[in-house]
């Protein structure tokens, strides 16, 4: 048990700073969703440029293949240097990608993963529906296998991303009549196939790059189903531990910087009764809480990149971790608003006009997104603590 | 950077469990009351463990281990309301060694004697010969030395022949004084900060484990307990309140660890570690009490069940070697060193 870093780590820290110090671009990410697509593609080639695309894909489908402590030092570098996020490669890098890479066909991985590594192609994905959010087994577009295609029907949402990628994860019923995770298969759709019709839905932030995305016969070729047709659930869970224990370690190691900027916040700004924020007891202790908390989540960070090196998989604590991150962020935010006073209601319908008040809004989808709060318990309920099923 | 315990340290843990589920099973709370001849049995049984020394060097008589598996050994005695004692006689059996009081130290690591802790309810002051203010003083029992943290200062004041009248009190396990600190005389004095720190650790570790039990209570009990025709462990209501009370006890163990292993190391940021592990346990731990004794239903408010110790305990410990706001306020202002 130690918290020391090996020379070579400590090389690697180095060399990453260096190289996040050298490129990390100095423009903020442009709110416009096609504008904000393009930095992100070109943001991803420059990692694979740099030699730093796909840090935890294994070596031999492109990517560094890094350990847990080497993926938590990248994260706490590009923290360090403000470096952006995977922002529209989310899907790509920590979904799709792995899932073709566990699942996927020869010619599947030769055909879209040095692509995504490479920043070309933005993936979105097909889960949720109007009727099939936290209940994702409810989902019901059609796919009906005519010839060497695959027909699709029906509606996804929350596709984020969907405007601008080239290609979707796409989860479908193609067992007429089947219930819940029987009869679905995933498939990888092409954006550009006639009969998909893109929505933008409007958000409370304002800016936002969420969608509605509708089918009409839609043609996708049979040769595009990852596993097998009707073996879709296990395909979409396939990447499941994968998830657990990496999506969120960028967010955790994230928060103590968070509250370190709202701390500066609170100690810059000058309330309506004249004095600086922070020396209200209540703000002031609030924050310091939350800082003890990020401390926490970090400890949890290294707890899980530990259990990842050591056994291969999170422990327990990867189940908790997005719970935990999702909660303590909209205890920060709150604590925000209430330090702000009414130029926190400056805000234009954009993130850049307030990035706190932007921030403020998007906690909730943090709390909702990938996982509701309420799924994330009832996930710990049953495979964390086996108590009696609710369903 | 590994924060799994190696096989060495979880056999020390696996053993520590083995005799506090033999020896300290919660049901020995049913009803009970404060049994002094009990409770000096379990001092000597777990001085025999070699636990009070289990930090210190093995020149001093200690085992010769670390901080590390001092807090390993709180978090589980912890876990089932265990005696709080071994922790003022863990840190003055350190202080004992360091300032030569050679008898005091041995007779705190055979468990022969006690050693009580002194927090301040006025603010101490520190003289030439001694302390002045008032102080509540916890675990009077057999206590050879009272332990004072006042300033910069860790004290060790002579506690044989002084008068330690028991108060009434809220945990019945606790044997508590309260008195004016002026008469009793110095035996040591040294530089406060590894003392705090220590305290610090190990105060944190024992609401980690106290939030720990407390989930493993009303988990229990959800699995078993039936309304309405089901297990109330199906109800929602019921069984998302357990799940972040465990996420709550991941939290504050991981934080633990992290904070055992920047005290035994002397890294840069123990300090900001430390005041986080404990505000992170006391909340997991007086928040988990609540879920066990509201999920219990009317049992849990009685003596027929020892839910409401795991809040008493944890209210106890809460002002030892500094209080939530204090540290808070100290923690804000530490820099941070990670990113």
């Amino acid at each position: 048990m130690d918290l020391d870093y090996t020379p070579e780590d400590l090389e690697f820290r180095r060399a990453a700073r260096a190289w996040l110090a050298a490129n990390v671009p100095t423009e903020p990410r442009p709110a416009e969703v096609q504008a904000g697509a393009a930095f992100d593609k070109a943001w991803q080639r420059r990692l694979y440029d740099g030699g730093w695309a796909g840090v935890n894909w294994p070596k031999e489908y492109g990517g560094l293949g890094l350990n847990g402590v080497r993926t938590l030092i990248w994260w706490e570098e590009c923290e360090r240097a403000r470096a952006p996020g995977y922002e529209r490669f989310t899907i790509a890098l920590t979904h799709a990608g792995p899932t073709i890479i566990t699942r996927g066909t020869e010619e599947h991985k030769a055909a879209y993963l040095e692509k995504i590594l490479k920043g070309e192609t933005i993936w979105c994905q097909g889960f949720s529906e109007p009727g099939a959010g936290s209940d994702l087994a409810a989902l019901k577009t059609r796919g009906e296998i005519d010839g060497d295609y695959l027909v699709v029907n029906g509606q996804k949402t929350w596709t984020s991303g969907a405007a601008t990628a080239e290609f979707q994860e796409l989860l479908i019923r193609t067992e007429p009549g089947s219930e819940r995770h029987k009869g679905l298969t995933w498939i990888i759709c092409d954006m550009s196939t006639p009969g998909i019709t893109v929505q933008p839905i409007s958000t409370m932030m304002g800016e936002s790059d969420i969608n509605a995305t509708f089918y009409d016969n839609v043609r996708i070729p049979l040769k595009n189903v990852v596993g097998e047709v009707g073996g879709g659930w296990s395909v979409a869970m396939s990447t499941l531990a994968f998830e657990r224990g990496n999506t969120f370690l960028r967010d955790q190691i994230s928060m103590a910087g968070k509250v370190e900027r709202a701390i500066e916040l609170a100690r810059k700004t000058v309330t309506a009764d004249g004095n600086r924020a922070i020396e209200d007891k209540e703000i002031a202790r609030k924050l310091a809480d939350l800082k003890a908390d990020a401390m926490g989540l970090r400890a949890m960070a290294i707890m899980n990149v530990s259990n990842i090196d050591r056994k291969g998989q999170p422990g327990p604590e990867g189940s908790m971790v997005k719970l935990l991150v999702s909660q303590v962020n909209k205890q920060l935010m709150e604590v925000v608003a209430d330090l702000s006073g009414q130029p926190f209601l400056d805000y234009d319908g954009t993130r850049h006009s307030n990035e706190w008040t932007f921030d403020y809004m998007w906690s909730w989808v943090l709390t909702i997104a990938g996982g509701a709060t309420e799924i994330q318990k009832e996930i710990i309920a049953d495979r964390v603590l086996n108590l009696p099923r609710s369903r | 950077m590994d924060l799994i315990p190696t096989d060495d340290q979880q056999q020390i843990i696996d053993l520590a469990a083995d005799f506090i589920i033999n020896e300290l099973p919660l049901s020995r709370l049913f009803d009970a009351h404060y049994d002094a001849d009990k409770a000096r049995l379990q001092r000597q049984a777990m001085a025999q463990l070699g636990w009070i020394g289990i930090g210190l060097a093995e020149e001093g008589g200690g085992v010769g281990m670390t901080v590390v598996e001092e807090a390993f050994i709180l978090r589980e005695i912890g876990r089932v309301i265990g005696p709080t004692a071994i922790i003022p006689a863990i840190l003055a059996a350190k202080l004992a060694q360091e300032a030569g009081l050679n008898d005091l130290r041995d007779a705190l690591l055979s468990g022969e004697g006690g050693a009580a802790l002194a927090v301040a309810e006025t603010p101490l002051s520190a003289t030439a010969d001694g302390v002045n203010g008032t102080a509540r003083i916890y675990n009077v029992q057999d206590a050879q030395a009272v332990l004072a943290i006042v300033g910069d200062e860790a004290l060790l004041l002579d506690a044989s022949g002084a008068s330690l009248q028991e108060l009434p009190w809220l945990d019945a396990f606790t044997p508590v004084a309260r008195r004016d600190l002026a008469g009793l005389s110095v035996l040591a004095r040294v530089p406060a900060a590894a003392t705090v720190h220590n305290g610090l650790l190990l105060t944190a570790a024992y609401p980690t484990g106290l939030a720990e039990g407390a989930v493993a209570m009303v988990q229990e009990y959800a699995g078993i307990r039936e309304t309405f025709g089901r297990k109330i462990g199906a109800y929602q209501a019921v069984r998302h309140p357990i799940a972040e009370g465990a996420a709550r006890s991941e939290h504050a163990k991981s934080l633990l660890y992290v904070a055992a292993l920047a005290l035994r190391d002397g890294r840069d940021d123990v300090a900001l570690q430390l005041s986080s592990a404990k505000v992170v346990a006391h909340r997991a731990a007086t928040r988990n009490a609540d879920i066990n004794i509201q999920l219990h239903g009317g049992i849990g408010i009685t003596n027929d069940l020892p839910a409401h110790h795991f809040m008493k305990r944890a209210l106890m410990l809460a002002p030892w070697f500094g209080g939530r706001k204090p540290l808070l306020d100290a923690l804000l202002d530490e820099p941070l060193l990670t990113i």
